[in-house]
């Protein structure tokens, strides 16, 4: 089920409610996991199998390692479940990149390897709720977190409507507690945690999820026609063309990915569930490694924990820590998607970590360089790497090889020909001034802290008219045949 | 009596209320819009202000019938008979069951022929990928032995689309926006010329053929699936050819004209479906019926798998209605 759907909106009323009528703890929770499946199923259908098999897997496995009595069998028990993941997660998102490859190479070396494609359709979600469950059974195995006390308190966590198609990526250790989390309250008494809907989280969640859908479905939806007419062809575009295309296919990825999260945070706290955030304005950041830490932060934080600080991170030599970097962002970029162009975008990413890291070590002094402390330094800092970042956003955004490398190339080596970009201007004039409306509202978010909470703060007529004039916006700047949110595809 | 809400009813309230209102002001802007400056109500409008000398010939259907050249069909026609006036007034995305919608304005201006051309993909269901981020594909949802839940709101959402409101507006508000806001402001040329013989539909001047190569890449990277054809848009056809006759006005249908990489697409279920549905309401209401679907699948005349190009070198596909219109009209 899509959010920026009338579906979900009368999904989500219905949930409310019943959560609402039923005050029986238990009964709230295995609602809860009936909802959550009901949503998958509304659009994945048969594939709702491969998300129960995972949890049954995870569940079972949790306890084996809890249980194991040394480390052996705990490491036995705990590659076996990785294996079972990973192993789901390869077979129905790469095997037919795999066959591609092989079938390449077989050719190439005259081998006469024609492997068929399994054409297998890609299951909804599958790297969200495979990370989520990974989580799970590596922090019992580190000791970090018991197994959950019951299936239905682990089937809600891998399952949990608001975050399950595209995340964020949750934490066993920080979703399991909330379900069993004891109160003091004198509405509740002190006893375990059921689920209460507070005016404050309702206000809160409401002013988060009406952001996430104006960034969704007015800014991301009416940027998204532009930067595909660019991007389609962009062979014979000139550089300020592709610029624009790049720039507006960043601030579309960002409007639809965040806008997504926002709906999901807010969809979860109305809930009375704290799920991480995953951006913090990330086109302020002041360097490749600043970026990760506001981009998706919810997967740039699991790959650090999961991967890049297993293989060692930065405590073994420079010379590995750049290595280690380059991997993390190389198996990051294919976690995307089974196609070349991501692991390019990893591969990029995976160089800027590594260089910016490689210049720190090399001259510690910049970083507490007088320039780079002032405000100039700061623009300068943020200039090069959204520069950097935004060339990265070509590969992920083309597909085609050649277009890539063409859009790569307009963008780097600015051609001067602007004879047409009137044209262009009076034909896209909508998402353009969109472009320029994003660009000053993220100066005055930037400036001012916490906006959503000052908005939810808003005396009950002024939030009337936020949200009035959120809908009208929706309303009227609908597109009849919207973008799917980008990151259900992986 | 003091009644005291709890907080959460009163925000439940509010977010109510601003649904309500913004729904409201929603609705009563585009009503305006439709009633004063939607193109085919205001074409309607013109018209019936107007004093009609010339016996009038509309032809009907979607953008691959608003790629006629409408100007070179009336040369065409005034060169044999001077007493008709040719109207394209095809419309983007246009189907029969929005087309029903417009007929009582159709019939109120008393046209002598009307033409319409039809093609697959005006038959076709509503696509419901954008409901479904992974996009089953029909074969998917046929191979899944589980029901699909969105047929339950499918059912419920159909009965709402057979009005002008959901079919002019809900279909793309952001289009009507744009263009209520050009109307408003006066900017120019960014909306059909009601005086036009082609008022409901933009005509790029550059609408310029596309190679087959890239045609064909294009189609590879972004394949289309068809939806199959949908039973209400037979009926909703069936039905403007039965009360256009009722009517009294002669009708012709003719099949558009597909690229072969889109005819490749459809199923030979569907083709037969298609064929059938035009070949029984031929015989039913003795209209005649012309095909032009297979003639130029092979030829250079395209802008993209669907569309015969906006074009000098294409015109054969306008000279090719011309000849269905001289034929009706020699009748």
């Amino acid at each position: 089920m899509l959010f920026n759907t009338i579906d979900f909106i009368i999904f989500f009323i219905v949930v409310l409610t019943t959560i609402a009528i039923i005050k029986e703890r238990k009964f709230q929770h295995l609602f809860l996991l009936f909802a959550s499946y009901f949503f998958f199923y509304y659009s994945s259908n048969y594939l709702i199998t491969l998300l129960i098999f995972t949890t049954i897997w995870d569940f079972y496995f949790g306890k084996a390692i809890w249980k194991a009595d040394n480390i052996k069998r705990k490491k036995a028990m705990l590659i076996t479940s990785l294996a079972g993941n990973l192993g789901l997660l390869g077979f129905f998102k790469y095997s037919d990149f795999a066959i591609t490859q092989i079938n390449f190479l077989g050719q190439h070396f005259d081998l006469g390897t024609n492997i068929p494609f399994l054409n297998l359709a890609l299951p909804i979600g599958i790297s969200f709720y495979t990370f989520h469950s990974i989580t799970y059974t590596v922090s019992i195995y580190r000791g970090q977190i018991q197994p959950a006390k019951t299936f239905v308190e682990y089937a809600i966590f891998v399952a949990f409507f608001p975050q399950l198609v595209a995340g964020p990526i949750l934490r066993a250790k920080d979703f399991l507690p909330q379900l069993r989390e004891k109160l003091d309250n004198p509405q509740v008494g002190a006893r375990l945690r059921q689920i209460l809907l507070f005016d404050s989280n309702l206000k809160l969640g409401v002013t988060m999820m009406a952001m996430g859908f104006l960034k969704k479905m007015f800014f991301a939806d009416n940027i998204a026609p532009m930067v595909n007419e660019i991007f389609g062809h962009p062979v014979g575009l000139n550089s300020l063309t592709i610029i624009i295309g790049a720039i507006g296919f960043g601030f579309q990825i960002y409007c639809d990915f965040s806008g997504y999260t926002d709906i999901a945070i807010g969809a979860a706290l109305i809930l009375g569930f704290k799920i991480p955030i995953n951006f913090n304005k990330p086109y302020f950041a002041t360097s490749p490694s600043d970026f990760w830490r506001r981009w998706h932060i919810s997967l740039s934080s699991w790959l650090r924990d999961y991967l890049y600080v297993p293989l060692g991170g930065n405590r073994k030599s420079h010379l590995r820590t750049y290595f280690n970097l380059f991997a993390v962002m190389f198996l990051g970029g294919l976690w995307h998607g089974a196609s070349w162009n991501f692991v390019i975008w990893g591969v990029l990413h995976g160089s800027y970590l590594a260089i910016h890291k490689a210049i720190v070590n090399k001259f510690p002094i910049l970083e507490n360089n007088k320039f780079f402390k002032s405000n100039i330094g700061k623009i300068f800092s943020i200039l090069i790497t959204q520069y950097l970042i935004f060339l990265a956003w070509i590969a992920f955004r083309v597909h085609d090889f050649n277009d890539m490398i063409y859009s790569m190339t307009k963008y780097v080596f600015f051609d001067f020909q602007i004879q047409n970009i009137g044209y262009f201007i009076k034909y896209h004039n909508f998402p353009l001034a969109l472009m320029v409306l994003f660009i000053i509202l993220s100066f005055i978010t930037y400036k001012k802290m916490n906006m959503v909470e000052r908005l939810s703060n808003l005396k009950h007529v002024y939030w009337f008219g936020f949200l009035a004039a959120i809908i009208l916006l929706i309303l009227f700047f609908y597109r009849g045949n919207p973008e799917d949110f980008i990151y259900f595809k992986f | 009596m003091n009644v005291t809400l709890s907080p959460n009813i009163k925000i439940s309230l509010i977010i109510l209320g601003a649904f309500v209102f913004a729904l409201i002001v929603f609705y009563s802007v585009m009503e305006w819009y439709l009633i004063n400056y939607e193109p085919f109500n205001r074409w309607v409008k013109t018209k019936l202000n107007s004093e009609q000398q010339q016996k009038q010939i509309f032809i009907l259907g979607s953008s691959q019938v608003g790629t006629l050249n409408t100007t070179f069909i009336n040369q065409r026609i005034s060169s044999y008979n001077n007493n008709f006036v040719v109207y394209n007034l095809a419309i983007s995305a246009d189907k029969p069951s929005t087309r029903l919608n417009d007929l009582n304005k159709i019939i109120s201006l008393k046209p002598n022929l009307v033409i319409y051309g039809v093609g697959y993909r005006d038959f076709e269901k509503i696509s419901q990928e954008n409901t479904s981020p992974i996009g089953f594909s029909t074969d998917e949802k046929s191979k899944s032995i589980f029901p699909d839940p969105r047929n339950l709101f499918g059912a419920q959402t159909s009965f709402f689309t057979d009005n002008e409101f959901v079919s002019k507006i809900l279909n793309d508000p952001q289009l009507v926006t744009l263009t209520l806001y050009l109307y408003v402001t006066g900017a120019q040329g960014h909306y059909p010329d009601v005086n036009s013989n082609t008022p409901l539909i933009i005509h790029n001047q550059a609408d310029n053929i596309t190679s087959n190569e890239i045609i064909k890449k294009e189609f590879t990277q972004t394949p289309r699936i068809f939806n199959g054809i949908d039973p209400k848009e037979i009926s909703a056809f069936d039905k403007i050819i039965d009360t256009l006759k009722r009517n009294n006005i002669q009708v012709a249908v003719f099949a558009n004209p597909y690229n072969k990489l889109w005819v490749d697409k459809i199923s030979n279920s569907d083709r037969q479906l298609f064929n059938s549905t035009l070949e029984d309401a031929h015989y039913k209401y003795g209209m005649d019926l012309y095909s032009l679907q297979d003639k130029y699948n092979e030829l250079n005349i395209w802008t993209d798998a669907m569309h015969v190009a906006y074009n000098q070198n294409s015109i054969i596909y306008s000279e090719d209605v011309s000849k269905i219109i001289l034929n009706e009209i020699g009748r």
